[in-house]
């Protein structure tokens, strides 16, 4: 035994015997009372109107958004003085001066334990009806974490992580229909798709049997609602959240439109052709030019899009190309100044799939279906 | 959570109280780590409840080092409990509990074990802090501790036996013959 372990020893023996008196030698002596003394901390309770007073400076925080949003990690100044504030220290009873007194419970109950009950309440309470991007959700969300930690069996587990799926797909639909900032709703899709991904590796996880058969039976009908979900809130949401949604449908099977590659040439009469080349275009898939449906479409054979649109509506710079089908589902690509001159270079930069994760670039296919144009269109 | 909140509080309470000593800033300091835990608790990764601890008790570090920092400007009148340290100014604290206050030699032993144990376990590092804290204040095992702080047992052992033996040389404990609950403290 080390002597690192026996003083670990000793602690616990004092732990659980406080009138244990070893036979130890000065050092291990020193450092027992050195224990003792720390241990000694927990003599002293918190003014019985502390966490009354943390809960009011929450419920402040939480009234006061501007402030959050300038918050950088220094929540609060500490006032210098505060003379009129009515601060207790109630140390209880001593034996005697200078004597560290272990207690067999390390933390002493609670005589307080009356208001905080209350006051922390009031916490969990307001934290329970937040929503994603909420000052109090992340206290929700740690009570979500701490849950499935303490999960008994991975059959419960599972389950649970299912449930809290489904708290999370009903977070997601109330941010969209009260009309929540796009960073909300996107922190909100965040974690559908996290608890998505996590709720079947979870089931997957489990052993063959009646309660893996029951934990996919209720994920299976759980991604079916979240899929008729995102495709009903597609129609709610902004052109960045259609692309994030997307992304989130095509994780879970569906069948969603990509982008790989844009091509551009010059058309009769101050017009441009773009030629989408990708998957999933379906029968009506409109274009889209940096959000807005724009052009008409000439072909739609499933894989490539053919439009056209007036030059005026195109511009030298960064431009995002991209189809929207018609059941709201959508994507889009890219195409950066060196590229989206007709008839040059085109369509080649990666650019962020829905989800954020960029595709492979298509770059470098100049040529393949209009090099020739090269007339300078685009003006 | 409430139970988690309910055992926390006490916890940081008295860690911070005995960082600082002076209970107007400790409330303040106090407020400001549930403050932060509130709106940061989302990033905390933490499965166990020692991890929630070591989280609060390291947003606790950062908070103390900011008050100290301030007292070094000047910009506070941070005054220990104790004459060690205390630099010549007035002791202000007044505490109002009431089953001291008629004895005035205990109050004083009181406000003297806080006054050391701040200097004390001020003279730690962040990290041993953290194992006493951990250990002493929340209860924790040292196989919690030891997922908390993604360490070995062994390792958090060794922390405990350095820190333990730094604040024992700390408050004069080292070097007597004595046995817990006997100790004559600082000679």
């Amino acid at each position: 035994m080390t002597p690192e372990e026996y003083l670990d020893y000793l602690i616990q023996q004092h732990l659980s015997d406080a009138s244990w008196q070893p036979d130890v030698d000065d050092d291990d002596a020193a450092k027992l009372a050195a224990a003792e003394a720390v241990a000694h901390l927990n003599t002293f309770e918190p003014p019985p109107s502390l966490a009354g007073r943390i809960e009011a400076r929450v419920r402040e925080r939480a009234r006061e958004p501007q402030a959050r949003a300038q918050h950088n990690g220094h929540l609060l100044t500490i006032v210098p003085e505060q003379h009129d504030r009515v601060v207790s220290l109630e140390p209880r009873p001593s034996t005697g001066p200078r004597r560290f007194r272990v207690h067999h419970a390390w933390i002493a109950a609670l005589s307080t334990a009356a208001v905080l009950v209350l006051a922390l309440l009031g916490l969990s309470t307001a934290a329970a009806g937040s929503l994603p991007g909420d000052p109090l959700y992340g206290i929700r969300h740690f009570e979500q974490q701490m849950a499935l930690s303490n999960a008994s069996s991975p059959d419960d587990r599972a389950n649970l992580q299912i449930t809290q799926l489904q708290t999370a797909l009903a977070d997601l639909q109330a941010e969209v229909s009260d009309g929540r900032s796009d960073d909300n709703i996107r922190q909100a899709l965040s974690i559908v798709a996290t608890d998505t991904q996590q709720s079947q590796a979870d089931v997957a996880a489990l052993s063959p049997g009646t309660a893996r058969d029951t934990a996919q039976q209720s994920l299976a009908t759980t991604l079916q609602y979240e899929q008729s979900m995102l495709y009903m809130l597609l129609a709610r949401v902004d052109w960045p959240l259609r692309l994030a949604f997307t992304q989130q449908l095509g994780a879970l099977g569906a069948a969603v439109p990509t982008v790989t590659q844009v091509t551009i040439t010059s058309g009769p009469n101050h017009t441009l052709i773009l030629k989408l080349t990708g998957a999933n275009f379906a029968p009506g898939a409109r274009l889209v030019i940096d959000g807005r449906v724009l052009g008409t479409v000439t072909q739609n054979t499933g894989t490539t899009l053919t439009a056209t649109i007036a030059a005026s509506n195109w511009r030298d710079d960064d431009v995002a190309v991209g189809v929207v089908n018609p059941d709201g589902t959508v994507a889009q690509k890219m195409v950066g100044d060196d590229d989206n001159q007709p008839g040059g270079d085109d369509g080649g930069h990666g650019t962020p799939t829905p989800g954020g994760t960029p595709t492979p670039g298509s770059g470098g296919h100049g040529g393949d279906d209009g090099g020739g144009g090269d007339d300078g269109g685009g003006d | 959570m409430v139970a988690l909140y309910r055992r926390a509080l006490p916890v940081i309470y008295r860690y911070v109280l005995a960082r600082l000593g002076q209970p107007d800033l400790v409330e303040d300091v106090v407020s400001d780590v549930f403050l932060v835990m509130v709106e940061s608790i989302g990033t905390l990764r933490a499965e166990h409840e020692a991890g929630f601890y070591a989280w609060l008790i390291q947003i606790a570090q950062g908070k103390i080092a900011r008050v100290m920092r301030s007292k070094k400007r000047g910009e506070l009148r941070l005054m220990p409990l104790t004459g060690a340290g205390a630099e010549g100014e007035e002791d202000s604290w007044e505490p109002t509990a009431t089953d001291l206050t008629s004895n005035p030699q205990a109050l004083q032993e009181w406000r003297e074990t806080l006054g050391e144990l701040g200097l004390a376990l001020g003279s730690l590092t962040n990290e041993q802090q953290v194992v006493i804290a951990g250990r002493f204040l929340a209860g924790q095992s040292i196989e919690d501790l030891a997922r908390a702080l993604n360490k070995q047992p062994g390792a958090v052992r060794a922390l405990q036996f350095r820190a333990l033996g730094k604040l024992a040389d700390y408050l004069g404990l080292s070097g007597n013959r004595s046995r817990p609950g006997r100790k004559g403290g600082r000679a």
